[in-house]
Protein backbone atom coordinates (compact mmCIF):
# COMPACT_ATOMS: atom_id res chain seq x y z
CA UNK A 1 0.00 0.00 0.00
CA UNK A 2 3.17 2.17 1.00
CA UNK A 3 4.69 1.57 -2.51
CA UNK A 4 1.23 2.27 -4.31
CA UNK A 5 0.73 5.78 -2.29
CA UNK A 6 4.58 6.42 -3.49
CA UNK A 7 3.76 5.24 -7.30
CA UNK A 8 0.54 7.43 -7.20
CA UNK A 9 2.04 10.73 -5.88
CA UNK A 10 4.92 10.22 -8.36
CA UNK A 11 2.91 9.87 -11.25
CA UNK A 12 0.72 13.09 -10.22
CA UNK A 13 3.77 15.42 -9.44
CA UNK A 14 5.06 13.94 -13.43
CA UNK A 15 1.99 15.11 -14.93
CA UNK A 16 1.39 18.30 -12.71
CA UNK A 17 4.83 19.79 -13.25
CA UNK A 18 5.61 18.67 -16.71
CA UNK A 19 5.78 20.78 -19.69
CA UNK A 20 2.24 21.58 -20.56
CA UNK A 21 2.47 22.21 -24.45
CA UNK A 22 2.99 19.34 -26.94
CA UNK A 23 5.89 19.34 -28.81
CA UNK A 24 4.52 16.72 -31.15
CA UNK A 25 1.06 15.33 -31.89
CA UNK A 26 2.09 11.78 -30.41
CA UNK A 27 2.60 11.16 -27.03
CA UNK A 28 1.99 8.50 -24.50
CA UNK A 29 0.52 7.83 -21.21
CA UNK A 30 -0.22 11.45 -19.93
CA UNK A 31 -3.19 11.25 -18.58
CA UNK A 32 -4.93 9.18 -15.36
CA UNK A 33 -8.48 9.69 -14.06
CA UNK A 34 -9.68 8.37 -10.55
CA UNK A 35 -13.33 8.86 -8.60
CA UNK A 36 -16.29 7.55 -7.01
CA UNK A 37 -19.41 7.68 -7.76
CA UNK A 38 -23.06 5.75 -8.35
CA UNK A 39 -24.34 3.34 -11.01
CA UNK A 40 -27.24 1.24 -12.00
CA UNK A 41 -29.31 4.71 -11.59
CA UNK A 42 -32.58 4.40 -14.06
CA UNK A 43 -32.14 0.75 -15.08
CA UNK A 44 -34.27 -0.62 -17.81
CA UNK A 45 -36.88 -2.56 -16.94
CA UNK A 46 -34.48 -6.07 -16.80
CA UNK A 47 -33.85 -8.74 -14.63
CA UNK A 48 -30.46 -7.17 -13.43
CA UNK A 49 -31.79 -3.88 -13.17
CA UNK A 50 -34.99 -4.63 -11.23
CA UNK A 51 -33.40 -6.59 -8.81
CA UNK A 52 -31.08 -4.77 -7.48
CA UNK A 53 -30.40 -1.32 -5.63
CA UNK A 54 -28.11 1.33 -6.35
CA UNK A 55 -24.21 0.40 -6.77
CA UNK A 56 -22.58 2.70 -3.96
CA UNK A 57 -19.75 3.41 -3.68
CA UNK A 58 -18.04 2.77 -7.20
CA UNK A 59 -14.47 2.99 -7.38
CA UNK A 60 -13.32 4.44 -11.18
CA UNK A 61 -9.99 5.01 -12.65
CA UNK A 62 -8.74 5.34 -16.24
CA UNK A 63 -5.60 5.32 -17.74
CA UNK A 64 -4.99 7.41 -21.30
CA UNK A 65 -2.26 5.37 -23.10
CA UNK A 66 -2.12 6.78 -26.29
CA UNK A 67 -3.09 10.28 -27.39
CA UNK A 68 -3.12 11.64 -30.67
CA UNK A 69 -3.74 15.71 -30.88
CA UNK A 70 -7.37 15.62 -28.82
CA UNK A 71 -8.09 11.53 -28.70
CA UNK A 72 -7.18 9.39 -26.38
CA UNK A 73 -6.93 5.24 -26.61
CA UNK A 74 -6.73 4.05 -22.55
CA UNK A 75 -8.09 1.36 -20.39
CA UNK A 76 -10.65 2.17 -17.98
CA UNK A 77 -11.92 0.03 -14.58
CA UNK A 78 -14.36 0.30 -11.88
CA UNK A 79 -15.44 -2.17 -9.12
CA UNK A 80 -18.58 -1.79 -6.87
CA UNK A 81 -21.32 -3.81 -4.70
CA UNK A 82 -24.68 -3.54 -5.29
CA UNK A 83 -27.50 -5.44 -2.77
CA UNK A 84 -30.17 -7.17 -3.94
CA UNK A 85 -33.95 -5.91 -3.33
CA UNK A 86 -36.20 -8.28 -5.85
CA UNK A 87 -34.55 -11.88 -6.37
CA UNK A 88 -37.49 -13.39 -8.24
CA UNK A 89 -35.88 -13.86 -11.74
CA UNK A 90 -31.92 -13.26 -10.37
CA UNK A 91 -32.34 -16.16 -7.76
CA UNK A 92 -31.90 -16.20 -3.99
CA UNK A 93 -28.88 -14.02 -3.51
CA UNK A 94 -28.36 -10.96 -0.85
CA UNK A 95 -25.18 -9.01 -2.84
CA UNK A 96 -23.56 -8.53 -5.96
CA UNK A 97 -19.98 -7.83 -5.81
CA UNK A 98 -18.58 -6.63 -9.42
CA UNK A 99 -15.69 -5.47 -11.86
CA UNK A 100 -15.62 -3.75 -14.96
CA UNK A 101 -12.37 -3.29 -17.24
CA UNK A 102 -11.95 -2.74 -20.85
CA UNK A 103 -10.49 -0.15 -23.57
CA UNK A 104 -12.46 3.36 -24.49
CA UNK A 105 -11.62 6.28 -26.56
CA UNK A 106 -12.58 9.68 -26.11
CA UNK A 107 -11.80 12.99 -27.80
CA UNK A 108 -11.38 16.37 -25.38
CA UNK A 109 -12.82 19.34 -26.25
CA UNK A 110 -11.88 23.02 -24.95
CA UNK A 111 -15.09 24.97 -24.02
CA UNK A 112 -13.75 27.97 -22.24
CA UNK A 113 -10.08 29.12 -20.66
CA UNK A 114 -11.14 26.33 -18.03
CA UNK A 115 -13.47 23.87 -19.00
CA UNK A 116 -13.16 20.92 -21.25
CA UNK A 117 -15.81 18.25 -22.41
CA UNK A 118 -14.32 15.10 -22.65
CA UNK A 119 -16.75 12.57 -24.93
CA UNK A 120 -16.12 9.13 -24.79
CA UNK A 121 -17.28 5.44 -26.00
CA UNK A 122 -15.58 2.98 -23.76
CA UNK A 123 -16.16 -1.31 -23.98
CA UNK A 124 -17.23 -2.46 -20.54
CA UNK A 125 -16.53 -6.13 -19.68
CA UNK A 126 -17.88 -6.88 -16.44
CA UNK A 127 -17.95 -10.11 -13.99
CA UNK A 128 -20.18 -10.46 -11.66
CA UNK A 129 -20.44 -12.59 -8.45
CA UNK A 130 -23.16 -12.66 -5.92
CA UNK A 131 -23.68 -14.63 -2.48
CA UNK A 132 -26.00 -15.93 -0.12
CA UNK A 133 -25.79 -18.82 2.59
CA UNK A 134 -23.13 -20.54 1.15
CA UNK A 135 -24.24 -20.16 -2.58
CA UNK A 136 -22.32 -18.56 -5.28
CA UNK A 137 -23.42 -17.53 -8.76
CA UNK A 138 -20.55 -16.04 -11.23
CA UNK A 139 -21.00 -14.60 -15.01
CA UNK A 140 -20.50 -11.86 -16.75
CA UNK A 141 -21.51 -9.11 -19.56
CA UNK A 142 -20.28 -6.82 -22.45
CA UNK A 143 -20.93 -3.48 -22.71
CA UNK A 144 -21.06 -0.39 -24.92
CA UNK A 145 -20.67 2.77 -22.71
CA UNK A 146 -21.20 6.00 -23.83
CA UNK A 147 -19.81 8.65 -21.31
CA UNK A 148 -19.00 12.38 -20.97
CA UNK A 149 -16.87 14.36 -18.23
CA UNK A 150 -16.91 17.78 -17.51
CA UNK A 151 -13.56 19.19 -16.54
CA UNK A 152 -12.38 22.20 -14.55
CA UNK A 153 -9.07 23.20 -14.13
CA UNK A 154 -7.88 23.49 -11.04
CA UNK A 155 -4.12 23.48 -11.56
CA UNK A 156 -1.51 22.76 -13.98
CA UNK A 157 -2.37 19.67 -15.05
CA UNK A 158 -5.40 18.60 -12.24
CA UNK A 159 -8.88 18.76 -13.05
CA UNK A 160 -11.85 18.40 -11.43
CA UNK A 161 -14.39 15.78 -12.83
CA UNK A 162 -17.85 15.16 -13.36
CA UNK A 163 -18.62 12.22 -15.70
CA UNK A 164 -22.09 10.60 -16.91
CA UNK A 165 -22.34 7.20 -18.75
CA UNK A 166 -24.95 5.14 -20.09
CA UNK A 167 -24.30 1.90 -20.19
CA UNK A 168 -25.78 -0.88 -22.63
CA UNK A 169 -24.93 -4.06 -21.68
CA UNK A 170 -25.80 -8.11 -22.33
CA UNK A 171 -25.49 -10.86 -19.98
CA UNK A 172 -23.35 -13.88 -21.20
CA UNK A 173 -26.33 -15.61 -20.56
CA UNK A 174 -27.95 -18.88 -22.55
CA UNK A 175 -31.67 -18.87 -21.66
CA UNK A 176 -35.45 -18.96 -23.73
CA UNK A 177 -35.40 -17.16 -26.23
CA UNK A 178 -38.98 -15.39 -25.17
CA UNK A 179 -37.25 -14.53 -21.79
CA UNK A 180 -33.72 -13.13 -23.15
CA UNK A 181 -34.55 -9.44 -23.87
CA UNK A 182 -35.47 -9.42 -19.78
CA UNK A 183 -32.97 -11.72 -18.62
CA UNK A 184 -30.00 -10.46 -20.50
CA UNK A 185 -30.51 -6.89 -21.91
CA UNK A 186 -29.24 -4.29 -18.62
CA UNK A 187 -29.19 -0.66 -19.58
CA UNK A 188 -28.82 1.57 -16.90
CA UNK A 189 -26.84 5.34 -15.97
CA UNK A 190 -23.69 5.49 -14.06
CA UNK A 191 -22.38 9.16 -12.50
CA UNK A 192 -18.88 10.18 -10.76
CA UNK A 193 -17.26 12.71 -9.38
CA UNK A 194 -13.19 12.38 -8.83
CA UNK A 195 -9.99 14.16 -10.49
CA UNK A 196 -8.27 14.17 -13.52
CA UNK A 197 -4.05 14.57 -14.24
CA UNK A 198 -3.68 14.91 -17.58
CA UNK A 199 -1.14 17.42 -19.82
CA UNK A 200 -1.61 19.01 -23.23
CA UNK A 201 -5.17 20.61 -22.70
CA UNK A 202 -5.78 23.71 -21.14
CA UNK B 1 -0.20 -29.11 14.32
CA UNK B 2 -3.62 -30.43 15.86
CA UNK B 3 -4.90 -27.14 15.57
CA UNK B 4 -3.65 -26.63 12.00
CA UNK B 5 -5.09 -29.76 10.93
CA UNK B 6 -7.98 -28.84 12.40
CA UNK B 7 -8.25 -25.66 11.04
CA UNK B 8 -7.54 -27.19 7.62
CA UNK B 9 -10.29 -29.72 8.09
CA UNK B 10 -12.63 -26.98 9.08
CA UNK B 11 -11.78 -25.02 6.02
CA UNK B 12 -11.92 -27.97 3.87
CA UNK B 13 -15.38 -28.68 5.37
CA UNK B 14 -16.57 -25.37 4.82
CA UNK B 15 -15.70 -25.22 1.30
CA UNK B 16 -18.08 -28.41 0.40
CA UNK B 17 -20.43 -26.30 2.02
CA UNK B 18 -20.71 -23.86 -1.23
CA UNK B 19 -23.44 -24.51 -3.85
CA UNK B 20 -21.69 -23.03 -6.80
CA UNK B 21 -23.87 -21.86 -9.69
CA UNK B 22 -23.28 -20.30 -13.16
CA UNK B 23 -24.97 -17.43 -14.57
CA UNK B 24 -23.93 -18.39 -18.13
CA UNK B 25 -27.18 -21.00 -17.95
CA UNK B 26 -30.56 -19.75 -16.83
CA UNK B 27 -33.51 -21.51 -16.96
CA UNK B 28 -37.36 -20.07 -16.97
CA UNK B 29 -39.88 -21.67 -14.69
CA UNK B 30 -43.68 -21.35 -15.00
CA UNK B 31 -46.90 -22.55 -13.34
CA UNK B 32 -49.92 -22.72 -10.71
CA UNK B 33 -50.28 -23.83 -6.96
CA UNK B 34 -53.57 -25.00 -6.08
CA UNK B 35 -55.25 -25.83 -2.76
CA UNK B 36 -58.71 -27.88 -2.32
CA UNK B 37 -58.79 -26.96 -5.93
CA UNK B 38 -58.12 -22.89 -5.57
CA UNK B 39 -55.43 -21.06 -6.60
CA UNK B 40 -53.36 -20.90 -3.60
CA UNK B 41 -52.20 -17.05 -3.21
CA UNK B 42 -48.62 -16.24 -1.24
CA UNK B 43 -47.59 -19.39 -0.89
CA UNK B 44 -43.89 -19.78 -0.70
CA UNK B 45 -42.35 -22.11 -3.86
CA UNK B 46 -38.75 -22.67 -3.64
CA UNK B 47 -36.79 -24.57 -6.57
CA UNK B 48 -33.75 -26.62 -4.72
CA UNK B 49 -31.06 -28.85 -6.74
CA UNK B 50 -30.87 -32.39 -6.09
CA UNK B 51 -28.81 -34.87 -6.58
CA UNK B 52 -31.35 -37.25 -7.59
CA UNK B 53 -31.11 -38.94 -11.32
CA UNK B 54 -35.16 -39.08 -12.47
CA UNK B 55 -36.05 -41.12 -15.79
CA UNK B 56 -38.60 -39.41 -16.89
CA UNK B 57 -40.10 -35.75 -17.14
CA UNK B 58 -43.22 -36.32 -15.18
CA UNK B 59 -43.20 -33.75 -12.37
CA UNK B 60 -45.85 -35.21 -9.59
CA UNK B 61 -45.58 -35.17 -6.10
CA UNK B 62 -42.25 -36.60 -4.06
CA UNK B 63 -42.37 -39.47 -2.27
CA UNK B 64 -39.69 -39.33 0.39
CA UNK B 65 -39.67 -42.98 1.09
CA UNK B 66 -38.93 -43.56 -2.81
CA UNK B 67 -36.65 -40.93 -3.33
CA UNK B 68 -34.61 -40.94 -0.02
CA UNK B 69 -31.85 -38.70 -1.20
CA UNK B 70 -33.33 -35.96 -3.51
CA UNK B 71 -32.33 -33.37 -0.54
CA UNK B 72 -29.18 -34.42 0.13
CA UNK B 73 -26.01 -32.39 -0.46
CA UNK B 74 -27.24 -28.70 -0.90
CA UNK B 75 -27.38 -26.69 1.77
CA UNK B 76 -29.96 -24.06 0.23
CA UNK B 77 -32.54 -22.86 -2.35
CA UNK B 78 -31.63 -21.39 -5.72
CA UNK B 79 -34.70 -19.94 -5.87
CA UNK B 80 -37.48 -18.82 -3.48
CA UNK B 81 -40.68 -16.93 -4.35
CA UNK B 82 -44.45 -16.43 -3.45
CA UNK B 83 -47.16 -17.10 -6.14
CA UNK B 84 -49.09 -13.85 -6.40
CA UNK B 85 -52.70 -13.56 -6.25
CA UNK B 86 -54.02 -16.09 -8.60
CA UNK B 87 -51.23 -18.38 -7.28
CA UNK B 88 -49.22 -18.61 -10.55
CA UNK B 89 -45.73 -18.58 -9.90
CA UNK B 90 -42.95 -17.17 -12.57
CA UNK B 91 -39.40 -16.60 -11.92
CA UNK B 92 -35.81 -17.81 -13.04
CA UNK B 93 -32.61 -19.53 -11.76
CA UNK B 94 -28.87 -20.32 -12.88
CA UNK B 95 -27.29 -23.41 -13.70
CA UNK B 96 -26.14 -25.43 -10.57
CA UNK B 97 -22.43 -26.39 -11.26
CA UNK B 98 -22.61 -29.77 -9.47
CA UNK B 99 -26.25 -31.28 -11.22
CA UNK B 100 -28.96 -30.40 -13.35
CA UNK B 101 -31.73 -32.18 -11.24
CA UNK B 102 -34.16 -29.61 -9.36
CA UNK B 103 -36.77 -30.09 -6.99
CA UNK B 104 -39.74 -27.62 -5.87
CA UNK B 105 -40.90 -27.15 -2.82
CA UNK B 106 -44.07 -25.66 -1.94
CA UNK B 107 -45.26 -24.32 1.65
CA UNK B 108 -48.21 -22.71 3.42
CA UNK B 109 -48.23 -21.93 6.99
CA UNK B 110 -47.76 -25.55 8.18
CA UNK B 111 -48.22 -27.45 5.27
CA UNK B 112 -45.23 -28.83 2.99
CA UNK B 113 -45.05 -30.56 -0.45
CA UNK B 114 -41.87 -31.33 -2.97
CA UNK B 115 -41.98 -32.13 -6.43
CA UNK B 116 -39.85 -32.93 -9.03
CA UNK B 117 -38.54 -33.38 -10.56
CA UNK B 118 -36.89 -31.02 -13.26
CA UNK B 119 -34.70 -32.30 -15.32
CA UNK B 120 -33.16 -32.62 -18.97
CA UNK B 121 -36.35 -34.59 -19.78
CA UNK B 122 -38.74 -31.41 -19.24
CA UNK B 123 -36.64 -28.18 -19.85
CA UNK B 124 -36.80 -27.13 -23.43
CA UNK B 125 -34.97 -24.40 -24.47
CA UNK B 126 -34.26 -23.60 -20.56
CA UNK B 127 -38.01 -22.92 -20.33
CA UNK B 128 -40.14 -25.32 -18.00
CA UNK B 129 -43.78 -24.93 -17.01
CA UNK B 130 -44.40 -27.41 -14.16
CA UNK B 131 -48.40 -27.04 -14.57
CA UNK B 132 -50.62 -27.29 -12.08
CA UNK B 133 -48.94 -28.37 -8.12
CA UNK B 134 -51.66 -29.29 -5.33
CA UNK B 135 -50.32 -28.27 -1.73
Amino acid sequence: MKKFGLLFALFCSFTTFAQNTPEENVWFAKDFQVGLGLSNLMPNESMMGDAHKIAKPVIYARLGIFHYKQFTLGLHGNASTMNLKNTQYYGDFDRTNYYTLGPYLSFFQPVSPNIILEPYLSYDGTQYRSKYNDKKLSYSSDALGIGLDFEYKIDTNAYFIFGLKYSISKLNTNTNPNWEKYLNNYNFLSAKIGFAFAKHRL
Amino acid sequence: MKKAGLFLLGAVSLIGCTDYYDGGERTVLEGRVISNGQPLPYAKVEVWPSPAAPKSGIISELNPYEYENYTYNYTAPISSVTTDANGTVSLSFPKNTSTTVYFIRVIKNNDRKDFGFISEFNTVNHYINVGTLNL
